[in-house]
């Protein structure tokens, strides 16, 4: 269930509410060269813990989402988006970042940033969409290995916002892991817009 | 850069120049990168030579905009793909049904011209999204409904014009039905208002649909004649209480009896809300949700018979068939509706059980709007419909999309057992399986929908297989006289091509019209099988 308003537990939470809504108004965050003004988190993938202590440290509001988007958009981002162009991060389900990303085409957002993580059968295939260049430690960690958290934390924080040629890599690895599939993702203002 | 089809590349681009004049450089779109939005997610060509791209999109602001567009492409030819949001995922998107259009995007143009309370009604843009009217009518605190599909993020006037429907009542949900009034721009840049909209100053714009002579604007639905800029809609008040309840009988037989009744009490207009005939013997306890193991394995058992699937459900209290009735209204009103239900169906059906749901007062709060489960039946709009076959135990694959395939038939027993015999042998015989097992759906107010859900893959070779299916799942149909009500781009020849009557006259009435309003053929050629002079496959 998606918790309308939702923001994710413990001092976090505050952060978030008193960054975001003041008056019940999503607040235009000020604007950063590199990673995100605002954070999307499931819960339930195992890198959203890892993001949530890198936003905690750097005092960026973070929304929990789970499941259907519905409000996440309509209380959150829609708002928020309507006010100025804000940088968003996220860690979700394919099909959270499926809707989001076509709902931000509409506020002049693009993704700059996208690696999927998928698990089948203990197999896990890592594919990256990114700039590489302003990104090369944290990619050429992920290489090293392909379910550093750590890595795709930094990547997250890191990416620079600015559009620019997506490049592809998949890399996999073996491990007990249960099936998933999770993705993370930066979506940055386009340039011309 | 991409070029439109027939056009010299030294036209297209002095074209594209004059397109940028009219909404400026940042509106006009010709990168890969930026076309590649307009791709359709859903194409069951995704990936091969076939799939239907767009060679620029442009997105005007206002009807000056579109009428200056126009001219400039009616003047080179170019051929255009108008959309309002493109959000119609799994009926085409926002991808051209004529490879190589110019998209015209509308999504910019997104003002709620008007809400009238007192009337219920309201006049819209084609960018407005029901999200953004559900948004406006909250924060003014409006007594009036949206009727909204699942999901919700698309425009009104594109689901409309498309014939999409809701999930309230009649004649809400009929989104084509509940229009009134048209503002077009034709393809020569001509602006045209329909209904009352065309006498100056008219007070009945929005309340009165047929104006003066002949009605002319569901040209303009499922069609190529114009571009619609504007649109109203009635709404609907808000009613004070919700009530819905479940009628359940336990035997196969029962079926007949069932639509039966059912019949006269929508005929009666005692229930006009959009619902399903639902068999949770058939496709599951819950759903959206797969059946149980040992319930799948009787479903999958060859020559399973209904006597068996009936004794599995008196053994685990599931009935055979069921049917949601929804009521709006006055408390009163909406209780004695179900004690009415009631009556009726226990008259004529022996054995038959109910299930009344909760009664609910409006308005919600936010809080309570968020925690209704069922959304669009009380016209809040939602996205949960693509979080249904995301990956969960029960779903360990989900799917990459879907598109569908909608062969309406009557609403009657055996209708409904002739068409699952019908497409269950085919399946058989073909080897395929649909991603969903179906029953049919009452979004219309005299037929039942069915809906096959068909997955799209990321291998070429599948999305063939699939293509073939549905082509021939078409044919079979008309066979049986059950035609699609509306389709994807890839198959709108296949299904226009047997809507045949006395030699295909309603499409070369058609093809007359287009001719005539169209002279160029700019406009979204090929849409719904309807294409211009120069691109006839017989020409």
């Amino acid at each position: 269930m998606t918790s309308r308003r939702g923001v994710l537990k413990g001092s976090l939470a505050a952060v978030a509410a008193a960054a975001v809504w003041r008056n019940g108004q999503a607040q235009t965050p000020r604007r950063r060269e590199h990673g995100p003004d605002h954070f999307v988190l499931d819960p339930g993938s195992p890198l959203s813990a890892t993001i949530e202590g890198h936003a905690r440290a750097a005092a960026i509001p973070a929304f929990a989402t789970e499941g259907d988007i519905t409000a996440l958009w309509f209380d959150i981002l829609e708002p928020l988006w309507r006010q100025g162009k804000s940088t968003v991060a996220g860690v979700t389900s394919p099909e959270a970042i499926f809707c989001l990303e076509r709902l931000a085409w509409d506020h002049g957002m693009r993704m700059v940033f996208r690696a999927d993580e998928v698990t089948n059968a203990s197999v896990t295939e890592l594919r990256l969409s990114a700039r590489p260049a302003a990104l090369d430690h944290a990619l050429s960690t992920l290489v090293r290995n392909p379910r550093g958290q750590l890595a795709q934390a930094t990547c997250l924080l890191h990416c620079p916002i600015a559009e620019g040629p997506l490049i592809a890599h998949a890399l996999r690895t073996n491990g007990p892991a249960p099936n998933a599939h999770w993705v993370s993702w930066l979506m940055a203002p386009r340039a011309r817009a | 850069m991409r070029t439109a089809p027939g056009v010299d590349a030294k036209v297209f681009t002095q074209a594209l120049k004059q397109f940028e004049s009219v909404v400026g450089k940042e509106w006009l779109f010709t990168s890969d990168e930026d076309l590649g939005l307009y791709r359709d997610a859903y194409s069951p060509f995704w990936g091969e030579a076939e799939e239907r791209v767009a060679s620029a999109a442009v997105a005007p602001d206002s009807v000056e905009q579109v009428q200056s567009l126009l001219r400039i492409a009616n003047e080179h030819r170019i051929p255009m793909y108008p959309i309002s949001t493109g959000r119609n995922l799994g009926y085409g998107g926002s991808a051209p049904v004529y490879s190589g259009s110019v998209v015209l995007d509308l999504k910019r143009m997104n003002r709620i011209l008007e809400v009238d309370e007192r009337n219920a009604s309201c006049l819209v843009e084609p960018g407005v999204s029901y999200f953004d009217l559900y948004r406006h009518i909250r924060a003014n605190k409006l007594k009036v409904w949206i009727d909204c599909p699942d999901p919700g993020w698309g425009s009104l006037i594109g689901n409309s014009l498309d014939h999409g429907n809701g999930y309230t009542m009649s004649p809400y949900r009929d989104h084509f039905g509940a229009h009134c009034g048209m503002e077009v721009v034709l393809a020569n840049g001509e602006l045209l208002r329909t209904g009352m909209g065309a006498m100056p100053g008219s007070k009945t714009w929005q309340q009165f649909k047929y104006g003066y002579g002949p009605e002319i604007d569901g040209l303009f639905s499922q069609g190529n004649s114009g571009v619609v800029t504007k649109m109203g809609f009635w709404l609907m008040a808000e009613p004070e209480c919700y009530l819905s309840g479940t009628v359940a009988v336990d035997r196969y037989d029962d079926l007949g009896p069932l639509l039966k009744t059912f019949c006269a009490l929508i005929h009666s207009n005692a229930m006009t809300a959009t619902t399903r005939l639902g068999s949770p013997l058939q496709l599951g306890r819950q759903f959206g949700v797969p059946p149980e193991p040992e319930h799948l394995a009787l479903l999958d058992k060859s020559g399973v018979t209904p006597a068996e699937l009936e004794q599995y459900g008196k053994a685990h209290d599931l009935p055979y068939w069921t049917i949601e009735m929804k009521f709006y209204g006055g408390e009163e009103v909406v209780e004695a509706q179900w004690a009415h239900t009631i009556r009726r169906f226990s008259k004529d059906i022996v054995g038959v059980h109910f299930t009344k749901g909760n009664l609910i007062r409006f308005p919600l709060s936010d809080s309570d709007a968020e925690a209704f489960g069922d959304k669009p039946s009380v016209g809040i709009p939602s996205l949960g419909a693509f979080f249904v076959g995301a990956r969960s135990p029960a779903h360990p694959v989900p799917s990459h999309g879907h598109f569908w395939l909608s062969p309406v038939i009557p609403i009657s027993a055996e209708a409904v057992i002739e068409a699952q015999r019908v497409f269950a042998d085919a399946f058989k015989q073909w080897g395929i399986a649909p991603l969903y097992r179906t029953l049919p759906q009452l979004y219309n107010p005299r037929a039942f929908y069915l809906l096959f859900g068909f997955a799209i893959s990321d291998d070429a070779d599948t999305n063939r297989k699939t293509r073939d299916t549905v082509r021939k799942m078409i044919k079979l149909a008309a066979e049986h006289g059950w035609g699609e009500y509306r389709t994807a781009p890839a198959f709108m020849d296949d299904v226009m091509n047997v809507y045949s009557f006395n030699n295909h006259a309603l499409r070369r009435f058609h093809e007359t019209l287009k001719d005539a309003v169209d002279p160029n053929g700019i406009l979204s050629p090929g849409r719904y099988g309807i294409w211009p002079k120069h691109l006839r496959k017989s020409t």
